[in-house]
């Protein structure tokens, strides 16, 4: 398959697929619950009993970064699977049905893109909460428009060509083309759309949480470094380096993978 | 149609728009849990203050009143009062905004600058080392969270090494001067933010004009102007980059909104004292009424920097007026 001969998006396969096993196999490797303060002395820089260092509050940051991929995995794919089955869904009946319910929804999302996302993301955690599940749904809000354009692009062409036709001549009504004939040839790109969603999800959610628009009771990367921000002018490196790290390899793994699946799948780029 | 026809159909597109991010604005916090006076007036605010704000809010008015009231004030420039800075919104936004006009167009100009480099680069020799050695940094360079970027810069370059300074606009205890000591220090402090904001958006145009080179270097006009025998260096430069701006002016526009985000988080990291770090310290505060108020300026910023761009697209490229 091409995809395997695409070296850079195999990698990001194989950090995926590890991640995934760290974040389910957490409970069995942290030698610390996520959250545990003061278990060895603050700010101690990697060591045998504390591979990571230790963060200001006494906090194993191993312990961190294990269960932190679980929150990056829980937001990454909800926030991708609502966006893109709002998204396609949106896009698809936009794109096929047209006329006077295209142009409204497409308005609707031109408002959306020209709207500074990580700005409206932020009024909204200020104003409604900072719960894990408010980040998500906010995220989600903020990344389906993208999709449905993308989709609905997709769709135009795809319903002017044959197969439709003869789908119709068939007696196919609208809903049997749609989600019968279309959906299947929209594969490739609703996979590389979602792809790429988690990988800027994680981002957007790691910066919110920087500005410590997270909740506060669950321990992500994107918390830990804001947590960090306070402390490591002193020079503690390691509270900054490990954790950004997981985030920026995890977000390049996504990229990495969407890109490769694009090359792979999308028929136009061959 | 005209030129001048299109520049008025593309104004008439952007009155919608704009009424519907202050639609949605004053939705979002309307909608908000809480009671809406303490979201405007501040939890610990006197019973006169909430008072009138309650009175400036028509909070005591029916909801679309409220929103007209809303409208109006938003278009006459009055976004409310901070309550933690203790001046109308407006004027804490333009007090903190040449801090981040002046980082902004540093960063975006050498941003702009080297991405098109790379990509022409690029785009020039595909699948060459050289190609997959710029593509690569230019994936690790948008996929990094750009707050983390800072932290790195900050931690080897001004905590270690000593080589700049760690945060602020200039050096503490003085203040700044036209003179070339005072010029020197602003720069001085501008280089790691600058430094850290760039890496983004050079990795995005490094990107977007590579597939664009990769698109016009198939055209036609390209191979005649070979065939005509113009020199290589000439065929790039003068013929294929022209032409392939276009998508990366655009794009210009529409990054602006991502742009913010990046700004945001690299001004918080380095306490650079711009709009960005303002909505920060906003937001640790719960001064609502900044929050918002800096939501909608830059909304209405993003909207119309649109707008120019898409202007500008009609001037640089004359296909589109004689459609």
């Amino acid at each position: 398959m091409r995809f395997k001969r695409n070296h850079a998006a195999v990698i990001g396969l194989v950090i995926i697929a590890s991640t995934f096993t760290l974040a389910v196999a957490a409970d069995f490797i942290a030698p610390y619950r996520a959250l545990a303060t003061y278990v060895g002395p603050r700010l101690q820089p990697p060591s045998w009993s504390f591979p990571m260092g230790t963060d200001l509050l006494g906090r194993d940051v191993w312990s961190g970064y294990l269960y932190g991929t679980r929150i990056a995995l829980l937001v990454g794919f909800t926030t991708a699977v609502a966006s893109v089955t709002i998204g396609f869904s949106v896009g698809m009946v936009s794109g096929f049905v047209g006329g006077l319910l295209d142009d409204v929804l497409m308005r609707i999302t031109e408002l959306f893109m020209v709207l500074p996302d990580f700005i409206l993301a932020i009024v909204i955690v200020v104003l409604y909460g900072s719960s894990l599940w408010n980040v998500i749904l906010v995220i989600s809000l903020l990344s389906w428009p993208t999709i449905a354009r993308i989709i609905r692009a997709e769709v135009l062409s795809l319903k002017e060509r044959e197969f439709v036709d003869a789908a119709k001549t068939l007696g196919a009504g609208k809903l049997d083309i749609m989600f019968i004939e279309l959906l299947p040839n929209t594969f490739p790109l609703i996979t590389v759309s979602a792809t790429l969603q988690i990988s800027s999800a994680i981002l957007v959610e790691a910066g919110l949480s920087f500005l410590g628009l997270s909740d506060p009771t669950v321990l992500s990367w994107g918390r830990m470094l804001y947590e960090a921000q306070q402390a490591f002018q002193s020079g503690a490196w390691w509270i900054v380096v490990f954790p950004g790290i997981a985030i920026a390899i995890t977000a390049i793994a996504f990229n990495l993978m969407g890109d490769g699946l694009n090359d792979a799948l999308n028929p136009k780029l061959r | 149609m005209t030129l001048v026809r299109y520049i008025a159909r593309r104004i008439a597109y952007f009155i919608p728009v704009l009424f519907g991010s202050i639609i949605l604005s004053f939705l979002v916090i309307r909608l908000a849990p809480g009671d809406p006076v303490s979201i405007l007036a501040g939890e610990s605010a006197s019973l006169q203050y909430r008072e009138m704000v309650m009175h400036n809010y028509g909070l005591d008015k029916p909801l679309y009143e409220q929103l007209l009231i809303y409208i109006l004030n938003v278009l006459q420039g009055n976004l409310g009062n901070s309550y933690v800075w203790k001046e109308p919104v407006l004027n804490a936004i333009l007090r903190r905004l040449p801090a981040t006009v002046l980082l902004v167009g540093c960063g975006l100009t050498i941003a702009v600058i080297l991405g098109l480099i790379a990509g022409v680069v690029s785009g020039t020799k595909p699948n060459s080392l050289t190609d997959n050695a710029v593509m690569s940094f230019a994936v690790v360079g948008y996929s990094v969270p750009v707050f983390w970027t800072a932290q790195l810069f900050v931690l080897t370059l001004a905590v270690y090494l000593r080589l700049f300074p760690v945060t602020g606009l200039y050096s503490v205890g003085s203040s700044f001067s036209f003179s070339y000591a005072g010029v020197a220090d602003v720069l001085w402090h501008l280089a790691l933010p600058v430094a850290t904001l760039s890496i983004y958006f050079m990795a995005v145009y490094a990107r977007l004009t590579r597939t664009s080179m990769l698109m016009t270097m198939r055209e036609n006009f390209i191979i005649t102007a070979r065939a005509k025998g113009v020199k290589e260096h000439d065929v790039v430069y003068k013929h294929a980059l022209r032409n392939s701006l276009l998508p990366v002016v655009t794009s210009l526009g529409v990054q602006f909104g991502v742009m913010i985000a990046g700004v945001v988080l690299t001004e918080t990291v380095y306490a650079w004292p711009g709009m960005g770090s303002l909505l920060t310290d906003a937001v640790f505060y719960r001064d609502y009424p900044l929050v918002t108020g800096i939501f909608i300026f830059v909304t209405i910023t993003v909207i119309v920097a649109n707008l120019v761009t898409d202007l500008v697209y009609t001037i640089l490229d004359p296909r589109i007026r004689y459609d």
